[in-house]
């Protein structure tokens, strides 16, 4: 497909029919001005081939001039060498038109126009359509900060580096595709989890918990109905028990069989006294023939036993004697045993008490000679401590260290001005005349060649001459000998002496009485190391020999003598003990021997008490014993004949038990059913006062609604699934099928700009992302806004170069395109433009005429023609 | 003899909840209001019998509050005498209802007749009511079997009341537990006054269906109703006359739809003008459409819906039509157009499920409102 001519009318700024052409097959240049239409063209171009004649939306809103009116684009075509063309009008409420002729004869109109152009630019299998395009790019691609503004510099790059508003985004479905592939991922992230699953706190989740919810609480419900009509079935079957047990009819009958029973066993309890009254009797005269035979029998047996008890009596009581008599002495020996026990435990008492006095005095002994060795400490300590404070006085009279100190300095200072001075004193040498007098100093005559010093002021005798002064120049060395003198008299007086001698001797004998002092003190330390006052102290806590006893034994003595005291006092313990248990035991069997003759004693009396009770025998015993039999049979008789004639008091009693239980068994059940509908009845009201029925009802509708909704949301998530896979598929497939040959062919195109380059694409957006050049990498943010554009290019003249080996030649148009290429590069930019125009139809709209007059191709303009197709 | 009048009605339903509705306060209110509007048209008619012909509840053991206000507001209409049976959903059974009965009847309002046996009742002077009460929940056999032999005094009018489904008339015999549709004429009835269908229906002259005066389901459109029957005397023809009674307007349409029609104007058509607050709907749409058409369709639905105390759509027997116009809404090229038509394709594979097949036309059309007009 090549485009020829283009023609607008009533299209933004050109009211008036327009045409722009002819365009050629390689490159055509439409080089006008700003705002002189250039832009106007190319949307009106893009709106004839993509956008339908009905309706009116916003891209054709934009074309419609402030006047309003009817929109009209038309295009002439040639295909496979034949003229078609191409027009479409839009009113805005009217509806639009659209045909499509071919050598001036209307093929298609209305849709079917719409269709014919769809496929004439559909792209094949999804790709590109038969229209490409590029348009004015942007100089930066610096996003500005914020998300938005980044996400819009995104778009605009997309715009920019893939092929402006036309194949890269029909390829991949560009911003809508990833909107709605947004639109999808959100959707479905609001409702499942990363594995499917519902999302907590999403729709799904929530419609899955309100189905278990109410599936519960229906369930519960539906329990607590069926409890609701179980209760009603049991209060009406409690009611009919209740209903029968109250029956007047079936009361009565209960209530006289009672009665006849409880007759019918008073009347078997009366006979039954009767039976007991003759059962006494006949016992009484039975027991009264009895206890006549008795007695006769009783009185015999009571004489044999008599006779014996008095035997057993007496012997016993000379048995108890004898144990007595025993007891007796050995209650003897045990009080000998008591006392030589005492005297045992005196003697051994008076032996420990001689001990312990030896064991005192001794004690006292050792106390008195530690003691003499302590006061003859104590005195030589005394003594020591009087030396020492002696000495110490004296060495504290000596002259005080100081000035001692003070003197040795004075006097080390008067020597050494006194050395100084004399070695400054003048010296003089005399060289004689012969015959010449010798000069004397002080009388003395001075030999010739020897140095004599002179004194200061003191004359020379010159004979013949008179008397020479050798005066010495005054120096501080007389003074400071005469301040030396000065301080060392100072000292000595101090000191109390009258020279430095004295002074050393005085200073000599302190130092030596303070060493005598101190051995004293040391001496006085040793003997009494915590002082004389702990020494006497102590002192006063030994004894003195004066207080020891004299009246006791050796110690030795006193020891054997308790030893065996100790020995004779056991002994007579154990005899002691041994004897006592003889008493006890003797005691014991006096007692039990007491005992059994008391006994015996008592049981002799007690049967000749019994004996002496007994009634006197007479001759008429045996007349009363035949009556006493004849009562007693004629008793039986009576009972043998009331027994006979007796009711069955047992079956009479246990009917009326029967009777009696089944009436209070009666009344207990009419109480526990009253009870239990009483109970039920509260039961069923609070049911019933709760609703349960109807809250059933509309639980199960809700369960209902809920799962419907439930239904309706997987349905959802379902659609959402498949959405998102479909539009994930299609666009999988797009960049399979596009994104390497694109690649392919793009790689001369940039090696003739950069040499070695290549472009790396996001594999999530499917743009480039970056340029690499002799294999460094650059970002395309960075680089500058005419190499942005030349990629952009590039791309563009890599998709219609891959169209055109596909054999489908679509038109290239740029609009405005390489207003940032520099005059070197928009060259080699023209140079690849016109090596891809082999094979191409290119149109060009540009404003900078100086820049694209190089271009070197044919130009059109905009011309004025007549309207209508 | 004077003629003989009485409002006939049926399945109150009183106590029946509508959980599942966003507007169930309303209905319910509206329910609760249905004894004051049949007094009303009792009084405005000059009745003083109303026959109810079973399930004057909802529940067999509804919450006092609902039958105590009922059983109050029936007694305060003093000069109405009411006759109430048993239906289904409140047998006179002790399992069921018949406690809720019972304590009505204790209440001892004499102008309510709680009719619990099926025995004739002289309920005016030369009039005895034949009742048909339900004692179980499904009856094994016909309640109103025992009508034909019933004997009432000569020259009195014969009127029945019953509850439950009549046979139909189709070929062999119909369940035991059906009411037969001549007992008028094998009981020698005047009129024989039914309840448990929910829409007004005329089985025979003498043999009505009331349906309930306020709708709570979509089987039957239009408000609810009662009937005034009037009777001239024994033999003579029943004049029925529905009064409408009811508040709100139960609506289930179904819309056939084939490409090319106007989703708007169909619409437009099928739905009421007025009383859409009290109007209930329940919308089909069956058929096929055009992928905008749909898109068109269920917008409108959206933008009316509010107007609505309820409005339900289901397009799940909605097909889509895709067209190459669909199509290039969503894109004239690319991968958009791919997505598209791999998603058309699917619709209308039959080797697909059903549910994959409106999953695939559900994913279309949302990817259509996504995109579509938007840079195609």
């Amino acid at each position: 497909m090549k485009i020829r001519a283009i023609t607008l009318s009533n299209v933004r700024r050109f009211i008036d029919p327009v045409t722009v052409g002819p365009f050629g097959d390689g490159i055509t240049l439409l080089c006008q001005p700003n705002e002189s239409g250039k832009s106007t063209l190319f949307d009106a171009l893009h709106a004839v081939f993509f956008v339908r004649h009905t309706g009116f939306p916003g891209e054709v809103s934009s074309l419609q001039p402030y006047s309003g009116g009817k929109v009209s684009v038309a295009v002439e075509l040639e295909i496979d060498g034949q003229a078609w063309r191409i027009a479409k009008t839009w009113q805005k409420g009217a509806g639009g038109e659209a045909g499509v002729w071919r050598r001036g004869v209307l093929q298609h109109q209305g849709d079917q126009a719409d269709h014919w152009i769809a496929d004439l630019v559909a792209g094949e299998g999804g790709g590109p359509s038969g229209l490409l395009w590029v348009r004015q790019g942007r100089t930066t691609l610096d996003a500005a900060g914020s998300k938005k503004e980044a996400e819009t510099e995104q778009a605009h790059r997309r715009d920019l580096l893939t092929l402006i508003s036309g194949a890269m985004d029909a390829v991949t479905g560009g911003q809508r595709m990833d909107d709605a592939l947004e639109v999808c991922r959100v959707s479905l992230s609001a409702l499942e989890t990363s594995t499917g699953r519902p999302k907590a706190g999403g729709a799904w989740a929530e419609a899955e918990a309100s189905v278990d919810t109410y599936r519960s609480e229906s369930d519960r419900l539906a329990g607590l109905v069926a409890g609701l009509r179980d209760d009603l079935e049991r209060r009406r079957s409690l009611q009919a028990s209740l209903t029968e047990l109250e029956d007047p009819a079936e009361v009565a009958i209960r209530k006289a069989a009672l009665k006849d029973a409880e007759a019918a066993f008073a009347n078997a309890e009366r006979h039954a006294d009767l039976i007991e009254s003759a059962r006494t009797k006949a016992r009484l005269a039975s027991q009264t023939l009895r206890t006549s035979e008795e007695d006769a029998k009783r009185r015999d047996a009571l004489l044999g036993r008599y006779c014996d008890a008095s035997e057993r009596s007496a012997k016993a009581d000379a048995a108890a004697k004898t144990a007595v008599s025993h007891q007796e002495a050995a209650q003897v020996e045990h009080e000998t045993a008591k006392a030589e026990l005492a005297k045992a435990a005196a003697d051994a008492q008076k032996a420990r008490a001689d001990l312990t006095a030896t064991q005192r005095r001794d004690a006292i002994l050792q106390s008195a000679s530690q003691r003499a060795d302590l006061e003859k400490r104590i005195s030589d300590a005394e003594a020591a401590e009087k030396t020492r404070v002696a000495l110490a006085a004296e060495a504290a009279s000596g002259p005080p260290a100081e000035v001692v100190q003070k003197a040795n300095a004075a006097i080390q200072a008067v020597q050494a001005a006194r050395i100084t001075q004399d070695q400054s004193a003048p010296r003089v040498v005399f060289d004689y005349l012969d015959g010449a007098l010798p000069v004397s100093l002080d009388g003395k005559d001075l030999v010739a060649d020897v140095e004599h010093k002179v004194p200061a002021d003191q004359p020379l005798d010159l004979p013949g001459i008179g008397r020479m002064t050798v005066l010495s120049a005054a120096t501080p060395d007389a003074n400071a000998l005469q301040a030396a003198e000065d301080a060392l008299a100072n000292a000595l007086s101090q000191a109390g002496v009258g020279d430095f001698q004295a002074l050393e001797i005085a200073s000599k004998a302190a130092e030596q009485a303070r060493q005598l002092a101190e051995r004293a003190m040391a001496q006085r330390d040793a003997l009494a190391p915590d002082g004389i006052g702990a020494l006497k102290v102590r002192l006063a806590t030994l004894t003195s020999a004066d207080a020891a006893p004299t009246d006791v034994p050796d110690t030795s003595v006193a020891e054997a003598a308790l030893a065996l005291a100790d020995s004779d006092f056991v002994k007579a313990q154990e005899a002691e003990i041994a004897r006592r248990a003889e008493f006890d035991a003797m005691r014991d069997a006096a007692t039990a021997a007491k005992a059994a003759a008391k006994e015996l004693a008592g049981q002799y009396q007690s049967l000749k008490a019994e004996i002496e009770a007994l009634p006197v025998q007479t001759a008429d015993d045996g007349t009363r014993h035949i009556a006493l039999a004849d009562a007693s049979a004629e008793a039986t008789a009576q009972l043998a004949a009331l027994e006979d004639k007796a009711p069955d008091q047992a079956a009479l009693k246990a009917r009326l038990d029967r009777l009696r239980s089944v009436d209070a068994q009666t009344t207990t059940r009419e109480q526990t059913l009253r009870l239990q509908l009483a109970e039920l009845r509260a039961t069923i009201a609070a049911r019933a006062e709760d609703g349960v029925e109807e809250d059933l009802v509309d639980m199960r509708a809700k369960l209902q609604a809920a799962e419907d909704r439930l239904q309706n949301i997987r349905f959802d998530v379902d659609v959402w699934r498949r959405l998102r896979d479909a539009l994930e598929a299609a666009q999988g497939a797009a960049r399979d099928r596009y994104f390497a040959p694109v690649a392919k062919e793009l790689r001369p195109l940039l090696e003739d700009l950069w040499g070695d380059a290549e472009l790396v694409w996001a594999d999530d957006t499917l743009l480039p992302k970056a340029l690499v050049r002799k294999g460094t990498e650059e970002k395309l943010d960075i680089l500058s806004g005419g190499t942005q554009e030349q990629i952009a290019f590039f791309v563009r003249l890599a998709f219609a170069r891959l169209l055109a080996k596909a054999g489908r030649h679509a038109p290239l148009i740029l609009d405005d395109a390489l207003v940032f290429s520099d005059d070197d590069r928009i060259e080699r930019m023209f140079d690849a433009l016109h090596a891809a125009a082999d094979d191409l139809q290119i149109i060009v709209l540009s404003c900078r005429q100086r820049a694209f007059r190089d271009l070197g191709a044919p130009e059109v303009t905009f011309e004025s023609v007549s309207a209508g197709p | 003899m004077t003629a003989f009048r009485f409002i006939h009605t049926s399945d109150l339903h009183l106590g029946r909840p509508f959980g599942s509705f966003e507007d169930a306060d309303r209905l319910r209110v509206a329910r609760r209001q249905i004894i004051s509007r049949l007094i009303a048209a009792a009084k405005a008619h000059d009745v003083t019998h109303v026959l109810v012909a079973g399930d004057v509840f909802e529940t067999p053991n509804p919450a006092p509050s609902v039958w105590r206000h009922a059983a109050d507001e029936m007694a305060d209409a003093s000069g109405i005498s009411w006759w109430l049976i048993p239906g289904n959903h409140d047998a006179f059974h002790p399992r069921e209802a018949a406690a809720t009965w019972d304590a009505i009847r204790d209440l001892a309002h004499p102008n309510i007749h709680v009719l619990s046996e099926a025995v004739p009742v002289n309920m005016a002077p030369d009039a005895w009511l034949l009742p048909a009460p339900l004692t179980v929940r499904r009856p094994s056999s016909d309640p109103t079997s025992w009508m034909d032999m019933a004997e009432t005094p000569a020259g009195s009018l014969r009127i029945a009341l019953a509850h439950g489904a009549v046979q139909d008339f189709g070929e062999g015999a119909g369940p035991s537990d059906t009411l037969a549709p001549d007992r008028d004429r094998l009981a020698g009835l005047d009129y024989l006054a039914l309840g448990d269908w929910h829409g007004r229906m005329r089985v025979s002259d003498r043999v009505w269906y009331s349906g309930t005066p306020e709708r709570d389901r979509f089987k039957h459109n239009g408000p609810g109703e009662c009937l005034l029957v009037s009777l001239d005397g024994p033999g003579a023809s029943p004049e029925v006359t529905p009064l409408s009674v009811g508040q709100f307007d139960w609506q289930d349409i179904a819309l056939a739809v084939v490409p090319g029609d106007d989703p708007s104007a169909l619409l437009k058509t099928a739905l009421p003008d007025a009383g859409r607050r009290d109007c209930l709907v329940s919308l089909r749409i069956n058929g096929r459409l055009g992928l905008a058409d749909a898109a068109q369709l269920t917008a409108a639905v959206e933008a009316i819906r509010p107007e609505f105390c309820h409005f339900a759509l289901d397009t799940s027997n909605l097909s889509i039509d895709v067209d190459a116009a669909d199509l290039d809404m969503i894109a004239a090229s690319g991968a958009l157009r791919q997505a598209g038509e791999a998603l058309a394709r699917d619709g209308g594979d039959p080797d697909l499920s059903d549910r994959d097949r409106r999953i695939a036309d559900a994913a279309l059309r949302r990817l259509h409102g996504l995109v579509a007009g938007d840079g195609a």
